[in-house]
């Protein structure tokens, strides 16, 4: 155990300052103060994207008919078709008819980028969003190369192509489709901008959709 | 000691003495008595200087009076009554570091100046090397392109491959296709020269694009590669014809330039699968070299 000298003469409270006391107010200010700041913080906190947005692409919004523009691309959705049956060409180069049991929804879309080419990707290809949050990706039952999916969307050239899904009647009013561009599958790019279009499927348009909707629309012409 | 004493034996006078060392002589008589009766040691008459005083023998239990509690065990030193060593006993120390003068006191608005930047300065930092750590990865994961530009109509050596590029304007190649007049269609062709057996290894198809004075991209596609598969078959010195085609706004396909991008696979002959996977692995040198031939 060390000891200090003590100078003769000098007490340790005389040696220290006069210690300042804080008036009771300013103590249940401060008080009041740290429990505002930690009010403030939780409610900041509420606020804070959920989840699921947090990952999620930038995402611009518009309409069916206007071409709609992000910084990597454009996309425009021309018309929106619903049929009972389209067909495909199968293996050996055979065109097959394909049936559902509910409704194909083609979507008629036509896009350019800025300055990169740019193909869509299977893994995460675009999607149609309906009223209650369901998201229906495309159909697989059509061949890729009669779709949007084969096309090269090159900067200054417009692409145009079709995707098409298979959805419910239930789900068609109020449904958006939405395009999101490709990414890379680890190195994911969250800041890639994704179009949301508002299809304008009100349930009279949608109920005059599903009315007309086509026996049969062939998707396999001579040339393609 | 090897050999364990014999008590009570005794071997002729006549014959060596073969007992222990400590054995006393043999004539000594056996019940003599040889422990010490002088009288007990005592310390010097005069002290020889330099040593401790010497203390005499002191009884400490039991205790030399009973009423007395006595202890055997030294007291404990009560705080604040240390008393100095005598002289004979202390150690010469150095002498005690003089205390360091009282701080002045800094003024409040230094203070507060002080903490501020200091607090401004670790939130730009916590913010700075997460970003520079992140732009790092970026720049790891994707290199910047080195674009090494090439003057119209000559050949570039890059890594003993000689490049030429040759590029028009062609119909479009599906004649039933609709007439387009904003899309024009172009050819490239790409003619490369190995100079010499490691240009013959590098034979691997380069990626073609055409771009123009704006940076935008647009696709080559590869048509036909008359390059032959194996790097034995690879003829030092012989052109091969790489063919491609591709589509532009017709705007620009006056002025489109080829960026041509030599592939760095290098396919060693006699190579082993584990030899090549291991340089695949540990090469040091990116695809990020660009030839850029201008029109």
């Amino acid at each position: 155990m060390t000891m200090t000298r003590q100078e003769p003469g000098t007490t340790p409270r005389q040696a220290r300052r006069p210690v300042e006391r804080r008036s009771v107010v300013g103590r249940v200010a401060a008080m009041v103060a740290g429990i505002a700041l930690a009010a403030a913080a939780v409610w900041a906190q509420s606020n804070a994207m959920p989840y699921e947005q947090r990952g999620s692409f930038l995402t611009t919004k518009g309409e069916i008919g206007r071409p709609v523009e992000t910084n990597r691309y454009t996309v425009q959705v021309t018309s929106v078709t619903a049929a009972h049956m389209v067909d495909t060409r199968n293996f050996s180069s055979e065109t097959v008819k394909v049936a559902t049991r509910y409704l194909f929804l083609l979507v008629n879309l036509r896009a350019t980028t800025r300055s990169e080419p740019m193909q869509l990707s299977k893994l995460g290809p675009p999607e149609l969003l309906t009223a209650d949050g369901k998201r229906y990706k495309p159909t697989d039952k059509v061949d890729e190369s009669l779709t949007f999916f084969a096309k090269q969307v090159q900067p200054g050239l417009w692409s145009t192509g079709t995707l098409v899904y298979e959805v419910p009647a239930a789900a068609i009013p109020g449904v958006r489709f939405v395009f999101i561009p490709p990414v890379a599958a680890i190195v994911v790019d969250n800041s890639a901008p994704e179009a949301e279009i508002d299809l304008g499927l009100t349930s009279a348009d949608a109920a005059r959709l599903i009315s007309r909707a086509e026996a049969y629309h062939p998707l396999v012409t001579k040339t393609s | 000691m090897s050999e364990t004493p014999i008590g009570g034996d005794r071997q002729d006078p006549g014959s060596p003495d073969s007992r222990d060392w400590f054995a006393p002589p043999l004539d000594q008589p056996a019940d003599m008595d040889i422990t010490y009766t002088g009288p007990p040691p005592q310390p010097p008459s005069i002290p020889i200087p330099g040593t401790l005083r010497p203390v005499g023998d002191l009884r400490v239990w039991p205790a030399l009076s009973e009423e007395e509690h006595t202890m055997t065990v030294p007291f404990p030193a009560v705080p604040g009554t240390r008393v100095e060593l005598p002289a004979h006993y202390r150690r010469p120390s150095p002498p005690a570091p003089p205390p360091p003068p009282a701080r002045k006191k800094m003024s409040r608005g230094r203070r507060r100046a002080l903490l501020g930047s200091g607090a401004i300065l670790s939130v730009a930092a916590a913010i700075a090397f997460p970003l520079w750590f992140a732009h790092g990865v970026y720049e790891y994961g994707r290199p910047p392109d080195h674009i090494h530009t090439v003057q119209p109509k000559q050949a570039a050596t890059w890594q003993h491959v000689s490049w030429r590029v040759a590029l028009w304007p062609i119909q479009n190649p599906d004649p039933s296709a609709t007439p387009d007049p904003s899309r024009q269609w172009m050819k490239v062709v790409v003619t490369r020269t190995a100079l010499d057996a490691e240009g013959a290894i590098r034979h691997g198809t380069p990626d073609v694009k055409l771009t123009d004075a704006a940076g935008r991209t647009w696709l080559a596609q590869l048509v036909n590669d008359t390059t032959p598969t194996e790097t034995a078959e690879n003829k030092v010195g012989t052109p091969y014809r790489i063919e491609l085609m591709g589509v532009v706004p017709t705007s620009v396909s006056k002025r489109v330039d080829v960026l041509l991008r030599p592939s760095i696979y290098r396919k060693v002959p006699d190579q082993s699968v584990d030899n090549m996977l291991k340089d695949s692995v540990t090469t040091e040198e990116r695809a990020d070299q660009v030839l850029k031939f201008l029109r």
